[in-house]
């Protein structure tokens, strides 16, 4: 408890950590809401009309069936997640601030489960937030022809939890390889191109890539072809990511000299 | 007490510390003295558990840092300055330390108090002096009233008013029977706080002993000193 404690003061009291989770929330509401609304003014409500009339660009991007409009969003919620493990991160290995977290709590496989886990809880609830209500928001802007606002179907259910899951995993995996690197730098520049498009780029021209994170998610949310892993597979090897780099840095900063 | 029995350690093929064994009583303040990369940092990283030794044991009343469930309440420790985040506030820093201790985090306006930061409290560390971070690290060794204190180089960056200041303090601490370990290389300064000296050179102990023993026959802790860790540059005529 009182590790926990200590921590989550660490994690509420450096600016960077806290202001991202709420910008993460805001922009997502802000972004959804706002595309929900551009989207009808540019079909008059009728998507599948628009969906066959590639004259029509839509503001988000593509036509997507109803449940899953909304979900277009996810990589703002996704990008601020990689950010914070890799800040999170980071901020131990900037000031020598990683000896006074050993100093004052030398029993190193417990910090690094706590750290890891508030890291989780944070960016989990985030991601629900984030997700959750923006695409409660955007059915919102739909209006008349969207889906009820509050009357989530089990597919939208899905989705939302596999956005919680891919952000989850994908800011465990920055955290960890931040703690291996020891700098925010490296988790960064490694995880920030694959989640803004090197990803599905990677995917053109090499099969294996679908194993990558955080496209190997990509089922959990949207509308994918054969190209992509199934739901089931997906978050499996999301999950394995994320829990399995963890678990060697764990084992490294344990272990090694700090 | 602390105890450091046959403490070696090696990284990769380079040996660091060669099997280095003292103590350092309670009611005394200790020097632990040597040049650059002569150990200090070392020795003092493994007693307080951030690096591993290769063999041998540094214990503080008999356990380990790493076993002791609250650390900060048997030991306060400063080691390489304030080890605090430049972006959060000295209140903020020495409030998540207090949490993980469960020390009350009324403790944090006495020892800011203490070392003069009482008004510097809700500054970010990042816009601190060299002397103002020593004075925040020294504030956060002190929060849990350990009976041991292991501090290196404190004095670092101090100005007068700190310096005169850190050796009442210590000689305070030692007169209520803590036991204090100081790692400086600062002589002059040394002189005058310290009652035991352990001098290192090369991973090995070169001296140990009351001040007047390891200063021997040499004019000052200075002189003996350079003889004990560069004896080439002896002056003519020094002797230990």
């Amino acid at each position: 408890m009182n590790r926990f404690r200590a921590e989550s003061t660490k994690f509420a009291t450096l600016k960077p950590l806290w202001i991202l989770p709420v910008v993460a929330v805001v922009l997502t509401w802000v972004l959804t809401y706002v595309t929900g609304m551009s989207d009808v003014k540019l079909t008059g409500g009728d998507f599948e009309e628009a969906f066959n009339d590639p004259s029509v660009a839509f503001a988000a991007g593509e036509v997507v069936p109803l449940e899953y409009m909304g979900f277009e969003m996810m990589n703002f919620p996704l990008l601020i997640a990689i950010a914070l493990g890799a800040i999170f991160a980071g901020s131990e290995y900037s000031g020598g601030m990683v000896r006074s977290s050993l100093i004052a709590d030398p029993h190193r496989v417990a910090l690094f489960a706590t750290k890891a886990t508030l890291l989780a809880s944070v960016v989990a609830v985030t991601a629900f937030l984030s997700m959750a209500v923006g695409t409660a928001l955007r059915h919102l802007a739909l209006g008349e022809y969207g889906l009820g606002p509050l009357a989530f179907t089990p597919i939208m259910w899905r989705n939302v939890l596999g956005v919680v899951l891919i952000c989850t995993m994908a800011s465990l995996l920055a955290f960890a390889l931040g703690i291996i690197a020891r700098n925010a730098i490296v988790p960064l520049i490694l995880m920030i191109p694959l989640s803004v498009g090197l990803g599905d780029f990677l995917l053109t021209l090499w099969e294996p890539a679908k194993f990558l994170p955080p496209a190997a998610g990509a089922s959990l949310y949207s509308v994918v072809g054969d190209s992509h892993l199934d739901p089931v597979l997906a978050a499996i090897v999301t999950a394995a990511w994320g829990l399995g780099v963890t678990l060697i840095s764990g084992i490294l900063f344990t272990r090694r000299d700090a | 007490m602390i105890a450091i029995d046959q403490l070696r350690k090696t990284h990769g093929k380079t040996e660091v510390l060669h099997s280095i064994s003292f103590e350092v009583r309670p009611g005394r303040v200790t020097g632990f003295l040597g040049p650059n990369g002569a150990g200090k940092s070392s020795t003092l990283r493994i007693l307080l558990g951030l690096d591993r030794a290769t063999s041998g044991r540094a214990l503080i009343d008999g356990q380990a840092y790493r076993d002791l469930r609250y650390p900060m309440r048997a030991v306060g420790a400063m080691f390489d300055g304030p080890g605090a985040s430049n972006g959060r506030t000295a209140r903020d820093h020495l409030r998540w330390m207090c949490q993980s201790n469960g020390i009350p985090t009324e403790r944090i306006g006495h020892v800011l108090d203490l070392v003069g930061l009482e008004r510097n409290a809700t500054h970010k560390v990042g816009t601190f002096s060299l002397g103002m971070g020593q004075r925040l690290g020294i504030a956060s060794a002190l929060l849990g009233s350990p009976k041991t204190l292991v501090l290196d180089e404190p004095t670092n960056g101090l100005d007068p008013d700190g310096l005169r200041w850190l050796r009442a303090f210590l000689r305070g601490q030692a007169a209520a029977e803590q036991t204090v370990l100081v790692s400086s290389h600062l002589m002059t300064e040394m002189e005058d706080i310290a009652d035991d000296l352990i001098v290192i050179n090369k991973g090995a102990l070169v001296a140990t002993g009351t001040v007047d023993t390891v200063r021997g026959s040499h004019a000052t802790l200075e002189e003996a000193f350079f003889a004990l860790t560069d004896p080439q540059d002896m002056p003519a005529g020094g002797t230990l």
